[in-house]
């Protein structure tokens, strides 16, 4: 622990839209508290930029030609009241706003992983990091707080860079006054969106690859949720809310609503995106669930509320039943409260509440981002990753979270594709021997320890890499010698520093993240048995259709592994459990035509492929006994011929024929500006 | 000389001429008194995207050996002329040269029907057309920074190719950029022009709803006007959502505040747009450019007026390890955004034409580039009243012949059932006209594709029409029609049936040709 005190900043609690109102005095403003540990700044030194350890605000303005004065966080002046105070004419209070609100969601990453948060490398791509000594380290990433001039703001994962533009107000807008500036940089859910955009990214960079129409809205509602539920980390706004509400969060409440400046200067009349409900005829109008909703609907953005939307009810459903007792004992037994001002101490426990489901909630969402499959992922996926992860950490479901998860999911219509039966058992994914018994794999056939990647039961972590290299086929040691050769941290790396958790260095922990993927790679490939292959739905036998990228290192199909994550978790007896988290990817080429899909399948293709499919497996595998402990699946392996008719029609029917882009433009954009077109379309499907 | 396109006795003839990705529609009528060979001709459209050439036989076609062959085919007298939108790809050929001269002097034309967008006395389509033109003056003036450094080739490529159909060649452009009071030397303005000198009678501006009327000359053909419409929130409507929607397509809707960006673009001539910040919190950006930071840091004064210089211009590095990061053009990206709603937007105003024939009633109908807005208004209208009403249901239930919208694209071909309240596809072709309906796409699908990363036709759309047709769709990208398979799921044709589309069409080196028989 440290003894020196937290740096405190202040920040508009919601935008300067709601800051404005009058009612809203009590919530304009909040103090966020960022841990010296995670920003070692010394004090004695100027802190320009801000420019710390994990983010540098660069505010650089080309459409008006000047930069703005970086803001020095350390001037004892700021030092001694939590910085500049909220205003909107000043670009340095900007500056630190956008820096508070991404250092605290990253601060809130870190905490519910165990781990410290890394972007995404600059390029992943392991045959292009042979000659970089940093293996595309991205130490920080980079914020403009006024780098465009429209309604907009992105992540742009070619420039690790969050990119926030600013636009005046419609004439026809009826609350807000036309013609002023609107800074989406001052927009605490933007500036929290954004930056869940590049801490997923970071984690599960081909979730950035649309191959069916979940994978971006995954990462539109899933930073959406975490801009929602951030929310409710601020005390002081959500006792203002209660209050406001009456206890009943369902309500209309400024907590539901995302980025009430931006959507309401857009003229959509008020929040962008809407997780609670709609103003019907001036009524404010809970939105009900609806099971088939999703299947109306293509847009990211339309898909992704549904999954806020259901996410939402999973905490509402949480909150009402943790608070059902208070407001028992509140009434007398009756359990309904008496109109008008809540007291003030019920006011208070219930805060206290919803805080608390809150976190849980969103440390429950962002668990799951371990348990996804690597590529090509979906609600359902989403789903049963939220499942197990909970699952894994209480196997007993004590209070009912995860029975207000299932209710919640299911009467939103998501649910795991082909499902007969939607029921805990059935979402958590399978552990190994489940996988081995669905499949009729007689393990008995097998020595004991089949699925043991490392059979050496003493193996301790800190003599792990060692030993790793100990059981590895000959070939494939000489090829890993090759790939770990020049990485030249060998003593950092000859203990097990995935294991430090909070405390590792960041670019260490790449480098070591880097260095686990090349060891798992070459495990995978000293298995004997094809049938574990064929559990973890690879594919790595030579007859498989050549239209399956091959490794020039082995000549057989290619097997990606682009890092290797440790999840821990408290067991039920206290101790820590740590997993490594492996995530294993394939691609084939696939083509519109079927003839040439055919000749493709053959080898005898020259043309440029129509789309890039990807499959693949996560593995969670036990740090102690290298045991294979759950098997987490995309839908179909590689070379299956549905996956690629699914693939197809998923990609023909887009319109325009790009494979990582998602949007609607006729022009290709950039595929690393995807992101950009993707909020460049924002509230699409929303009309009508 | 080419022999002249000759009328059936009773129907009409369409041409459709392969000058590449574009719309050219030659129509016959059979002329009252005159007979097959003596027709009423009818012009839609006459233009392509530069590059979208086709290649027969090893040759290239040239849109100068399909406008010899509509002089030849109507001797040079065209009774009437439509353009549908202002856009290169359905304007251009009537400026196309040869030897110097316009081709098109040597046409006569007799009446030109414009939509009432084009209508100068008209209050709303001259506030319009003033919101159009300042896009794009804003537009043209973006395309001279698109050159500066860092911005992302996709954007530049967007700008330019939507501009390029809204504004016409890059000399044109930059003229136009130079000097917005210049507007009339863009091509599509001047197509338009010299069409409306050259017409012997009007510009007539057609709107939906007005009654329909005969073309005069035939044996009571009408003309039925469905769009585009006078609603302003339609005409803005450009995309389909949910059900409308052929699936799998991601749909886009653009809306956002763009005015921003015009100010960028159009204040301060190009010395930097008015920050919206006092000038105390600003160092304009090229004393930071022209800074150069001591290697060391020497001083906290120095850290703070170097920190741009040293993060973003990277001053005192001899690598530039992050330029890769720099933003300098990223926000004219919001330029491609404007661009393509400008483009969508005018897409809308099509003139969306219904041509109903006399004896059958069987209908055949030309929406230019309608999007969503425009098929949504449809629904409302109707013609006549009592028991002589026919609504648009109605009309379209009649519908035999679609030439398809927008090359095919996914927001210009709507989705829906016959029960649906909006215009759709499901509403085209019913009871016995359902046997013969047949469309034509105007595209070319590989060069839309490969060079354009258009998706044109939607894979989606494509596949409803063919099925829709039961394989009677001509394309101008394909050499032959192709008698379908039961096996292809599309609904069987019967010997008959394909033996009367076979005797009724052309597949010909410069046109695809069908005839709807009157009867």
């Amino acid at each position: 622990m440290s003894l020196k005190p937290s740096r405190r900043l202040s920040v508009f609690a919601f935008d300067p839209s709601v800051a404005s109102k009058f009612a809203n005095k009590r919530i304009k403003t909040l103090t966020i508290s960022l841990p010296w540990e995670m920003e070692k700044q010394a004090e004695d030194v100027p802190f320009v930029g801000p420019r710390g350890d994990y983010l540098e605000v660069i505010d650089y303005d080309p459409s008006s030609g000047a930069f703005y004065k970086p803001v020095d966080l350390n001037d004892a002046r700021l030092r001694a009241c939590s910085g500049l105070d909220p205003a909107v004419d000043n670009p340095q209070f900007h500056q630190q706003m956008v820096y508070a609100v991404a250092m605290n969601t990253i601060a809130v990453f870190e905490k519910a992983l165990g781990r410290v948060a890394l972007w995404a490398p600059r390029d992943w791509n392991p045959k292009d990091r042979a000659d970089d000594p940093d293996k595309g380290f991205v130490q920080r990433l980079r914020i403009y707080p006024h780098a465009l001039r429209e309604a907009n703001a992105y992540y742009d994962p070619s420039k690790k860079a969050l990119l926030f533009g600013y636009f005046h107000v419609g004439p026809e807008h009826k609350t807000m006054l036309p013609g002023t500036t609107v800074f989406t940089c001052l927009s605490h859910d933007i500036i929290v969106h954004e930056t869940c955009h590049a801490l997923l990214d970071g984690m599960h960079p081909y979730f950035a690859e649309s191959s069916n129409a979940d994978v971006l809205a995954l990462h539109e509602g899933f930073s959406d949720i975490v801009a929602i539920l951030q929310h409710f980390s601020h005390p002081e706004v959500l006792e203002d809310q209660i209050a406001k509400t009456g206890g009943d969060l369902e309500r209309q409440s400024l907590l539901g609503a995302l980025a009430q400046e931006f959507g309401e200067a857009l003229g959509r009349g008020h929040a962008l995106r809407d997780a609670l409900g709609r103003m019907v005829d001036g009524q404010w109008q809970t939105i009900e669930p609806d099971n088939s909703a999703l299947e109306r609907t293509n847009s990211p953005h339309a898909r992704g509320a549904i999954l806020v939307a259901a996410v939402f009810r999973t905490f509402l459903n949480i909150y009402r039943d943790r608070v059902a007792d208070l407001l028992r004992i509140a009434s007398n037994g009756r359990g309904i409260l008496p109109a008008g001002e809540l007291d003030p101490d019920l006011r208070k426990r219930l805060a206290n509440e919803a805080a608390k489901s809150a976190r849980h909630v969103l440390q429950m969402c962002i668990r799951a981002l371990d348990y996804c499959p690597p590529v090509d992922v979906s609600f359902g996926d989403y789903f049963r990753a939220l499942v197990t992860a909970d699952h894994d950490l209480y196997p007993e479901d004590k209070h009912g979270y995860r029975a207000a998860l299932i209710e919640a999911f299911t009467a939103w219509g998501i649910r795991p594709q082909d499902a007969q039966i939607v029921s805990e058992n059935t979402l958590v994914w399978p552990t190994f021997q489940e996988a081995c018994a669905d499949k009729g794999v007689d393990t008995s056939e097998f020595a004991k320890d089949f699925g043991v990647l490392v059979r050496a039961p003493q193996l301790s972590p800190e003599n792990a890499t060692t030993a790793l290299a100990n059981v590895m086929d000959g070939r494939v040691l000489d090829i890993v010698a090759d790939l770990v050769k020049g990485l030249g941290k060998r003593a950092v790396l000859s203990r097990n520093s995935l294991a430090l958790g909070l405390s590792a260095d960041r670019k260490t922990e790449h480098l070591d993240r880097v260095y686990y993927a090349e060891l798992f790679w070459g495990l995978i490939h000293s298995q004997k048995h094809d049938v574990l292959f064929d559990l973890i739905g690879i594919d790595l036998t030579d007859d498989a259709p050549l239209s399956i990228r091959r490794s020039k290192k082995t000549g057989s199909p290619a097997l990606q592994i682009h890092s290797v994550r440790m999840a821990s978790r408290v067991a039920d007896r206290g101790q820590i459990e740590r997993e490594y988290v492996v995530e294993l990817v394939q691609s084939r080429a696939g083509f519109f035509d079927l003839d040439e899909q055919t000749r493709a399948d053959a080898g005898k293709s020259d043309h440029k492929p129509d789309f890039i499919a990807r499959s693949g497996a996560t593995l969670l595998i036990d740090a102690r006994s290298f045991q294979i402990r759950r098997i987490i699946r995309t839908r179909g392996a590689i070379s299956d011929d549905t996956v690629m008719a699914r693939h197809r029609a998923f990609h023909q029917g887009r319109t325009t024929r790009v494979s990582t882009a998602f949007d609607g433009l006729p022009e290709t954009p950039d595929p690393a500006s995807a992101f950009a077109a993707l909020h460049r379309s924002a509230g699409q499907g929303d009309a009508q | 000389m080419t022999r002249r396109l000759k009328a059936p006795a009773s129907g009409v003839t369409v041409r459709m001429y392969r000058q590449g990705q574009g719309d050219c529609f030659l129509l016959a009528f059979p002329r009252k008194g005159a007979g097959r060979n003596n027709p009423v001709y009818m012009l839609i459209d006459c233009g392509y995207m530069g590059g979208s050439q086709f290649t027969h036989d090893g040759d290239k076609i040239d849109i100068r050996d399909c406008i010899e062959d509509l002089i030849g085919a109507t001797g040079g007298f065209i009774d009437y002329v439509a353009v549908t939108h202002e856009h290169l790809d359905h304007a251009n050929g009537f400026n196309v040269k040869k030897d110097g001269a316009r081709m098109f002097d040597g046409i006569e034309i007799g009446h030109l029907f414009l939509a009432w967008t084009e209508d100068g006395d008209d209050a709303f389509a001259n506030d319009l057309r003033a919101r159009f033109n300042d896009q794009l003056v804003a537009l043209a003036m973006a395309e001279g920074k698109l050159d500066s450094a860092g911005v992302p080739s996709g954007t530049q490529n967007t700008v330019r190719q939507l501009l390029e159909i809204e504004m016409g060649d890059a000399e044109e452009r930059r003229a136009f950029a130079a000097d917005p009071t210049k507007i009339d030397g863009l091509s599509n303005k001047m197509a338009l022009k010299f069409l409306r000198d050259t017409a012997n009678s009007g510009p007539e501006f057609l709107r939906p709803g007005q009654a329909p009327f005969e073309m005069a000359g035939t044996d009571g053909a009408r003309v039925y006007v469905l769009g585009p419409p006078r609603n302003e929130d339609m005409l803005l409507s450009l995309n389909p959502t949910g059900d409308e929607e052929f699936k799998f397509g991601a749909g886009f809707g653009l809306d956002g505040e763009t005015s921003a960006f015009h100010m960028a673009m159009t204040d301060g001539q190009g010395q930097g747009a008015i920050s919206p910040f006092a000038n105390r919190y600003r160092v304009p950006e090229a004393q930071v450019f022209a800074q150069s930071v001591p290697t060391a840091d020497d001083g906290t004064l120095s850290e703070i007026a170097n920190y741009h210089a040293r993060y973003y211009c990277e001053a005192d590095r001899d690598e530039k390890i992050n330029e890769w990061r720099r933003i300098d053009g990223d926000w004219l990206g919001a330029a491609s955004k404007l661009a393509l709603r400008l483009n969508h937007e005018v897409n809308n105003t099509s003139l969306v034409l219904a041509f109903e024939l006399p004896e059958t009633g069987k209908v055949l109908l030309f929406t230019g580039d309608a999007q969503r807005g425009n098929w949504m208004s449809w629904g409302d209208l109707s013609w006549g009243c009592g028991a002589g009403q026919t609504s648009a249901k109605d009309l379209l239930g009649r519908c035999v012949f679609y030439k398809c919208g927008h090359h095919g694209s996914h927001n210009a071909t709507l989705n829906g059932t016959f029960d649906s309240p909006w215009a759709n596809l499901s509403w085209f072709a019913q009871g016995e006209f359902a046997q013969e309906f047949v469309a034509m796409i105007p595209v070319h699908g590989d060069w839309a594709v490969t060079k354009k990363k258009w998706n044109h036709p939607l894979p989606a759309i494509d596949e409803a029409l063919m099925k829709k047709a039961r394989g009677r769709v001509l394309r101008n990208d394909l050499d032959r029609v192709k008698r379908p398979k039961s096996a292809d799921g599309h609904g069987k044709l019967t010997d008959d049936e394909w033996q009367a589309f076979k005797d009724q069409s052309v597949e010909a080196r410069l046109y695809k040709q069908y005839t709807v028989l009157d009867s």
